[in-house]
């Protein structure tokens, strides 16, 4: 460009007032999926509005990005040696976003109104450990527990267990109050959620945002034209097809991060044919779970045994996941007096691509095993009523627990509340090692002890596990400070947008 | 002569394409150039080459293949479709214009309330209730249409019924079903044919709709409407995936619509 006194003076007229105009902007603009239900963070039920509660509100504990429990509006925290009374000591001078403190009342009133049935908190059963909750002076705040129960501090961590000002239940749905670093505007259901920067946030320095707007754009291909064109800045759960396409633009980060949320091919244990564990074992020996992570995840995740990932420090890596063996499979099948093979449906959710794509997956693999499997899509509206816990065999899967106790007990244990609508599955080992694992605070015998359940549940599956699966986010460059989150939400506090 | 008994140019054009395509989709049970259903890891959503004309699927799968391994499931849907509104829409038709009294009010009347819901509301009315098949695709479809028929063919009896050979055949004391079969039928035909070749053009969108929906034959089946829903995702990324069986629906729907237009040219008496 050829230097001249004009463009010299425009350059430098304009470029501060560039400047000024992104700081003052420093909005940070989050395409999400789906319309927020519920504004009230202790009955929400989905991923869309955990990214709020987690921005508008603090729990008592706080999840980082590589899973540790770090404080948050608890400083400090101890139990007893029989673990069944906690204690924890609160931030003082912590405000709410109408200038109010908050203290022990506050939240001794959310754990009451979470427990109270009548409240139907879809979270209750989490915390059905939790006897009796009391404020021993305004900063103290004392759990007695009806058991012992080792991760509790882990599990206040959560998505729905979050701080709200006592009383205020009915307030909640239109204009909620919490702690957070970003305090509500406004919400427009079917557009945008806006928030804005809390001024008097308890943690210094922070957030660094002027604001974070949800916008909601259900259609997938619209919400990446509008992260191309710059009209969002974050783009959260990408599909895991688009992570390779995209990865090489220019303008953009793209983040997949292993998670512990996990896809299953659901097996009835109650009824013929999967009531047979020869069955279930057949099906495991016919499918290569290495071919299912490529073919319905295009290779973002990782094969499992169990809830447990393979990241996790208490998987069983001694536990080879063997390559198919489909010749096997039709001689164990065989043995369960099938010696034709047989014939099943497979439902799996419509709506959910991964899990219809898992379907049609497993429909193709498991043919040379032996299995004659017929897709039937069934809204996942009717799951609840017609296939959970009922069909013979069907594609489901569940989000992330913060613990390993909340991610297995609740599904394998004979008595967990999932395994009732999941398998109804019964092993006296699996049983033994989760019930173990649950009572020790000792990490290496809660990892003896997990891995004993993995061997037991390799050897008589509940179902077919399919894999861990990556969560995957895109970034406009402009956009610093934030990590990918493998529980699906969003820590913004030292976010930054250039 | 007049324009009865002339081919016309939309009707041979029509005609033409319908016919290639009946006999590749007929052809396309059997015999595909790869098996529709066999997955390739290695080429998976690889643009269009001379080897996949049409590219393949996020399974690898090819689309050719599987437009045309799904071609006679859209056409069985519109034609059998067509099947299930005529064969009860016209005799409840003729009733109801034969019948002055409770009876033919009745149909009528129930007929209007069933052409009161949106087409595409009523079939999901129809399947939603039980696991969903191509059978159940086709009768709900069929269903859906069986109102226009009834109309469609009272108002053709209606007149036909103050001709005067119908007059010279009540003269001659014929019975209720001899006039109707006898001298009604073979008089009401051509409108009615016509207004068939129209409603296989809708019944085949509706189909696809439904199916669209998850309402239709399920994967791995390649019924056009359920390739384009499984297409939608990768449409930034793939956009062949719901082209190939969109411009096959697309060029049905023109053949059928050319060949209906061209025989409504031939056969109705007030056209042309």
């Amino acid at each position: 460009m050829k230097l001249t006194r004009r463009t010299v003076l425009g350059s430098a007229l304009a470029l501060p007032s560039l400047r000024a105009a992104h700081a003052a902007a420093g909005v940070l603009r989050i395409g999400v999926g789906a319309s927020l239900a519920r504004l009230d963070p202790l009955l929400t039920t989905i991923g869309d509005e955990y990214i709020y509660n987690n921005l508008l509100f603090n729990g008592l504990t706080r999840m980082a990005e590589d899973l540790s429990v770090q404080p948050d509006l608890a400083e400090s925290w101890a139990y007893s040696d029989d673990l069944r009374r906690w204690t924890f000591r609160l931030h003082r001078g912590v405000k709410f976003h109408d200038g109010r403190e908050m203290t022990a009342d506050d939240v001794v009133a959310l754990f009451e109104r979470l427990l109270d049935p009548a409240n139907a908190a879809p979270s209750r059963s989490n915390y059905d450990m939790v006897g009796r909750v009391s404020a021993a002076d305004p900063y103290t705040v004392v759990f007695e527990l009806t058991s012992p129960y080792g991760g509790f501090a882990d599990i206040l961590s959560d998505r729905q267990v979050k701080i709200v000002p006592r009383g205020s239940a009915a307030q909640l749905a239109s204009h909620p109050i919490g702690t957070g670093p970003f305090r509500f505007v406004s919400y427009t259901p079917g557009d945008r959620l806006v928030m804005a920067r809390n001024p008097d946030y308890f943690e210094p320095g922070m957030p660094k945002l002027a604001g974070v707007e949800l916008r909601i754009i259900p259609e997938m291909s619209v919400k990446i034209a509008a992260l191309q064109a710059g009209d969002i800045d974050v783009l959260w759960d990408l599909p895991l097809e688009q992570v390779k396409p995209l990865s090489g633009r220019s303008g953009l980060r793209i983040d997949s991060v292993p998670t512990a949320s996990w896809d299953a091919a659901v097996m009835n244990n109650l009824t013929p044919p999967f009531n047979d564990p020869k069955v279930r074992l057949a099906f495991q020996m016919a499918v290569d779970k290495a071919d299912v992570v490529e073919l319905t995840l295009f290779g973002q995740g990782v094969p499992t045994i169990s809830p447990i990932p393979p990241t996790h420090p208490f998987y069983a890596r001694d536990l080879a996941i063997p390559p198919a063996d489909p010749a096997a499979a039709r001689r164990l099948l065989a043995e369960a007096g099938h010696p034709n093979g047989l014939s099943v449906p497979i439902i799996v959710p419509v709506g959910r691509p991964v899990r219809e794509r898992l379907g049609v997956t497993l429909q193709q693999l498991a043919k040379p095993g032996g299995f004659d499997l017929q897709v039937q899509r069934v809204p996942f509206s009717s799951y609840d009523a017609e296939v959970s816990g009922k069909a013979p065999l069907y594609i489901d899967g569940y989000f992330a627990r913060p613990t390993i106790d909340t991610s297995t007990y609740p599904f394998l244990h004979s008595n967990g509340s999932w395994n009732a609508k999941l398998w109804h599955y019964s092993d006296a080992r699996v049983d033994a090692a989760l019930t173990s694992a649950r009572l020790s605070g000792d990490a290496s015998v809660q990892k003896m002890q997990y891995i004993a359940m993995q061997t037991a549940l390799n050897a008589n599956p509940a179902g077919f596990f399919a894999y861990a699966v990556n969560f995957a986010c895109a970034y406009r460059t402009s956009v610093g400070g934030v990590r990918t989150h493998p529980m699906r939400w969003f820590d913004l506090r030292s976010a930054t947008v250039a | 002569m007049t324009a009865r008994g002339r081919i016309t140019d939309p009707l041979r054009a029509g005609g033409i394409t319908l016919t290639v395509i009946a006999v590749l989709a007929v052809l396309g049970i059997w015999r595909t150039p790869y098996d529709p259903t066999a997955f390739a890891v290695r080429l998976r959503l690889a643009a269009p080459t001379l080897a996949h004309p049409f590219g393949t699927d996020e399974f690898g799968r090819d689309v050719l293949s599987r437009v045309l391994a799904g071609a006679h499931l859209s056409l069985a849907i519109g034609f059998g479709a067509m099947l299930v509104s005529l064969l009860l829409g016209v005799p409840l038709g003729l009733l109801a214009a034969f019948d002055r009294g409770w009876l033919g009010a009745a149909i009528m009347r129930a007929a209007d309330l069933a052409i009161s819901l949106p087409p595409i509301l009523l079939g999901l009315l129809i399947l939603a209730v039980t696991p969903p098949s191509l059978g159940k695709t086709i009768l709900a479809v069929g269903l859906v249409y069986v109102p226009i028929m009834v109309r469609l063919a009272r108002a053709v009896a209606l007149g036909l019924l103050e001709e005067d050979f119908v007059q010279a055949a009540r003269a001659r004391g014929e019975g209720a079903v001899s006039i109707l079969v006898r001298e009604i039928l073979p008089n009401a035909w051509p409108p009615i044919i016509v207004e068939c070749g129209l409603r296989v053009t809708f019944a085949i969108l509706l189909g696809a709709s439904l199916s669209f929906l998850g309402l239709g034959p399920q994967p791995p089946s390649s019924e056009w409407g359920l390739m384009i829903a499984e297409s939608r995702q990768f449409l930034d990324q793939a956009p062949w995936l719901a082209l190939a069986p969109g411009l096959c629906l697309c060029a049905l729907l023109v053949a059928v619509n050319a060949t209906g237009e061209g025989l409504r040219a031939r056969l109705d008496p007030s056209h042309g």
